[in-house]
């Protein structure tokens, strides 16, 4: 899979995702005894950096998974790629010195801050890590994505 | 050059160009059509099960077409293999001719003497292949038992780590543990889904020890790409003559999940409550719930919620097409769901009149999970009362899993209020609750079951804060279908927090927690998903295991690990049994029906483990709804491992209507 395509459908997804939330509004009734309190909407940050080091182990005092090692314009930041990161087809493709843009949520952990990676954009290419609610993309999905597969959301079929 | 010359010349352009208009003409003339394509197809009547020397209930019915369209008047040959197991048509004739719409329906087949799987052939002139029916004589079985199996996990074959799920039914002849037949359905959505049929199980043993209930299933199939080459093994432990945990032990997936006596009603009925959890056509996690009425095969006031990637819809009204349970209690329910603007078709087991196993069997997507009764009840929101709460995500992505304990109050209230301490366990998220998390949150229940909660700030801080609520019908065991001696009632749980897609989990009434009720034998099993290896990140190996818990005292079990990942990062086949599992949990003083096993307790008290031959360690707290049933939950401070699983009190086996053989062990293996 080309690094392109994959950089397109992802955004595709990040557009397409975030409509399902209209659908949402739509779906709820009037039905006040099955009601449901609304989830918390996590908030994304962008940050900009160069590739100090590519971690595929994670270190005692880490959280597990693929890292990389950002140098940034505030100082060094570690960004999860998770699971899936750098594993399969169209998997995220960078090394030490490139300049990257990552998107996604800052949380701390255990006293550390960790970047949980949304997005990368490398080389012109965009890379999708987690959606925009911090699910992991498998390179199953990596893979449908590229051949064109819509994320469809589950719905009613009447 | 003279005239004769000019003349010669000229017969000879005009012969050439005669000839080369000839050629032209000729070549821009269209080729005559191809003749249609004959075709014939199997249309019903595959695959079926006869005992030996009686009649097939359904004829086997083939559909000949022309060019895609029914043809009339055709001849149709079917054609038993002329020895070994096969059958005989009525009359001996073994031809049918088409109708209106193309269709042949044999003459009645009945089975021969001898019992094994074959195939009848059914064949049209002019059609490149016959039509094929697969066909299973099965022995004559004076007593035997059916069961219903489902489980879920991570599958090795087909380039995996895939998610996987599989349900089925067979029937086991009591007296020697011969699986006489049964169907399933497999499906990783990627590849390997079972046909719409599903899968003819058509042979295989279950051998179970008489004295620990530990035992091998093995189910040899009609579907190559399953297992190994169409048999799969499996690892099960009987917590009682009725009901047994089960993992797939053969290498090539492992999982978790339960084997139930079945017993088939007449028809079902009443008020149910569901929950699945599995992936969505862009295999990303996913999980549903919810309710609805069944009448025979009418679903009708149904309402779902749904966590698909993170995105949740609630409420959503929904009806369904059910197909009647055939032999083996399976049937389909269609027109519930969609994703975009595919359908999903599911398949059903039933494992009683109040409970039954569903699981998506569609190719690009799957899940797999229950629905049981509602019963008579009405319910309220003093339906909830103390309760365990277990939550596990799904076997593929966004591993998680949070373990609590919770009082109810203000019942009389909308919402009602609840108050509880636990553990979230969030290793893909990532999050560590601290250990005994106090919460608050509130809950409602309608009078139709469906309802939610909301854990105030999350458990312990985490994630886990909204779940929709589906209730049940107070007698029924949630993990034991089959138990009506206690432990009845609860809710399903579907995690409704975007960032935990596909988690799904139980709310079992909790109503003894005294520590001397933690006595006697004991079986457990658990799912753990962890960051061992390198080779395959966050992948899953599973335990089952049967032993002792002294009251107040030490903890100790033995059972085989399915760790075909090797994320253990041990040798052999990742297959390995007789593993010891020993502690001594410490009950929480503070917090009664709490207990833990931690290298931070003083004494330090994990569970020791002994795989393979190589000695490890694991922290976990454990909840106790009863002395019946209990939960455990890895606690992992380094957060690369995370596991749940029930502990459920050992009961009789006198009565396992099985071969009373010892359970096979496997060879020792190899330390690396």
């Amino acid at each position: 899979m080309k690094p392109l395509i994959l950089g397109l459908s992802a955004l595709a997804l990040l557009s397409l995702i975030s409509s399902p939330q209209a659908v949402q509004a739509q779906a709820a009734t009037a039905d006040t005894a099955h009601a449901k309190p609304s989830p918390e909407v996590l908030k994304e940050i962008t940050l900009q950096g160069s590739v100090s080091s590519i971690v595929t182990k994670a270190s005692p005092g880490m959280i597990p998974g693929s890292h990389l090692m950002l140098s940034t314009a505030s100082g060094s930041v570690d960004a999860s790629l998770g699971r899936f990161g750098l594993v399969g087809k169209g998997a995220l493709s960078v090394a030490a010195g490139d300049a990257v843009e990552i998107t996604g949520v800052m949380r701390t952990l255990r006293d550390r801050q960790i970047f949980l990676v949304h997005t990368v954009k490398a080389g012109g290419q965009v890379y999708l890590i987690r959606n925009e609610h911090g699910v992991m993309i498998s390179p199953q999905t990596r893979e449908r994505l590229s051949a064109g597969q819509k994320p469809a959301q589950f719905g009613r079929g009447l | 050059m003279n005239r004769k010359t000019y003349g010669v010349l000229l017969a000879l352009v005009f012969s050439t160009l005669s000839f080369l208009t000839s050629c032209s003409s000729s070549s821009s003339t269209p080729p005559p059509p191809p003749p249609p394509v004959i075709a014939i197809s199997a249309t019903s009547g595959t695959p079926q099960t006869a005992t030996v020397s009686t009649v097939f209930a359904a004829p086997l019915v083939a559909t000949v077409t022309t060019g895609g369209n029914p043809t009339q008047g055709v001849t149709v040959t079917f054609t038993a293999p002329s020895s070994g197991a096969s059958g005989t048509f009525a009359g001996g004739t073994n031809t049918a001719t088409t109708d209106a719409n193309g269709v042949a329906t044999s003459a009645i087949f009945t089975a021969n003497s001898t019992a094994g799987a074959y195939t009848v052939t059914a064949l049209a002139p002019g059609a490149a292949s016959p039509a094929s029916f697969n066909l299973t004589n099965s022995a004559v079985v004076v007593n035997s038992t059916n069961y219903t199996f489902y489980m879920s996990g991570e599958e090795l074959i087909n380039a995996g780590p895939n998610y996987y799920a599989l349900a089925g039914a067979i029937t086991v002849d009591d007296a020697t543990g011969t699986v006489v037949g049964g169907e399933q359905d497999y499906n990783d959505a990627f590849g390997i889904t079972s046909p719409s049929t599903g899968d003819s199980i058509t042979g295989g043993t279950l051998t179970v020890s008489s004295t620990t209930g530990a035992g091998t299933l093995t189910l040899i199939t009609n579907n190559a790409s399953v297992g190994a080459a169409g048999t799969e093994t499996f690892t099960v432990q009987f917590v009682n003559s009725n009901h047994a945990l089960i993992t797939q032990f053969d290498g090539t997936a492992t999982s978790g999940g339960s084997v139930d006596v079945q017993t088939l009603p007449s028809t079902l009925g009443g008020g149910y409550s569901f929950v699945l959890s599995g992936v969505d056509p862009s295999y990303s996690p996913t999980a549903f719930g919810g309710i609805f009425s069944l009448s025979g095969t009418a679903l009708t006031g149904g309402f779902f919620d749904v966590n698909d990637a993170g995105t949740v819809q609630t409420n959503v009204p929904f009806t369904a097409t059910v197909s009647a349970a055939d032999s083996f209690g399976r049937g389909t329910i269609t027109n519930a769901f969609e994703y975009g603007s595919s359908p999903v078709v599911l398949a059903y087991y039933i494992v009683n009149s109040s409970v039954i196993r569903i699981t998506d069997v569609d190719s690009t997507d799957a899940a797999i999970g229950s629905a049981f009764s509602q019963g008579a009840a009405s319910f309220t929101n003093a339906s909830l009362g103390s309760s365990v709460l277990s939550l596990a995500g799904n076997p593929y992505q966004g591993e998680y899993g949070a373990l609590a304990q919770l009082t109810t109050s203000n019942t009389s209230t909308d919402p009602a209020d609840l108050s509880g301490v636990g553990e979230d366990n969030e290793l893909d998220t990532p999050y560590l609750s601290n250990l005994a998390s106090l919460f608050l949150g509130t809950y409602s229940i309608a009078a139709d079951g469906y309802g939610n909660l909301t854990i105030t700030g999350g458990l312990g801080g985490g994630s886990v804060s909204v779940l929709g609520v589906y209730a049940v019908d107070p007698t029924l065991n949630l993990n034991d279908p089959n138990n009506t001696t206690g432990g009845g009632g609860g809710a399903l749980v579907l995690d409704l927090d975007t960032n935990l897609a596909g988690g799904t989990g139980v709310l079992v009434p909790q109503t003894d927690t005294a520590s001397t009720s933690f006595a006697g034998n004991y079986v457990a099993g658990w799912q753990d998903f962890n960051y061992y290896s390198t080779s395959c990140s966050d992948c899953e190996f599973d335990m089952l295991a049967q032993g002792s818990m002294v009251a107040n005292g030490a903890l100790s079990l033995t059972g085989p690990v399915s760790d075909p990942f090797f994320t253990l990062g041990l040798g052999g086949t990742g297959l390995y049994s007789g593993n010891t599992f020993s502690g001594t949990p410490l009950a929480d003083a503070t917090n009664t029906g709490r207990y833990s096993m931690l290298s931070t307790n003083t004494p330090p008290n994990s569970l020791n483990t002994t795989i393979d031959g190589v000695a490890g360690t694991f922290d976990l707290v454990m909840y106790q709804a009863s002395g019946g049933q209990l939960f455990w939950l890895n606690y992992d401070t380094t957060l690369f491992s995370v596991f749940t699983g029930p502990l459920e009190q050992q009961g009789d086996l006198t009565g396992l209507p099985l071969a009373k053989k010892p359970a096979v062990k496997t060879q020792a293996k190899q330390k690396r």
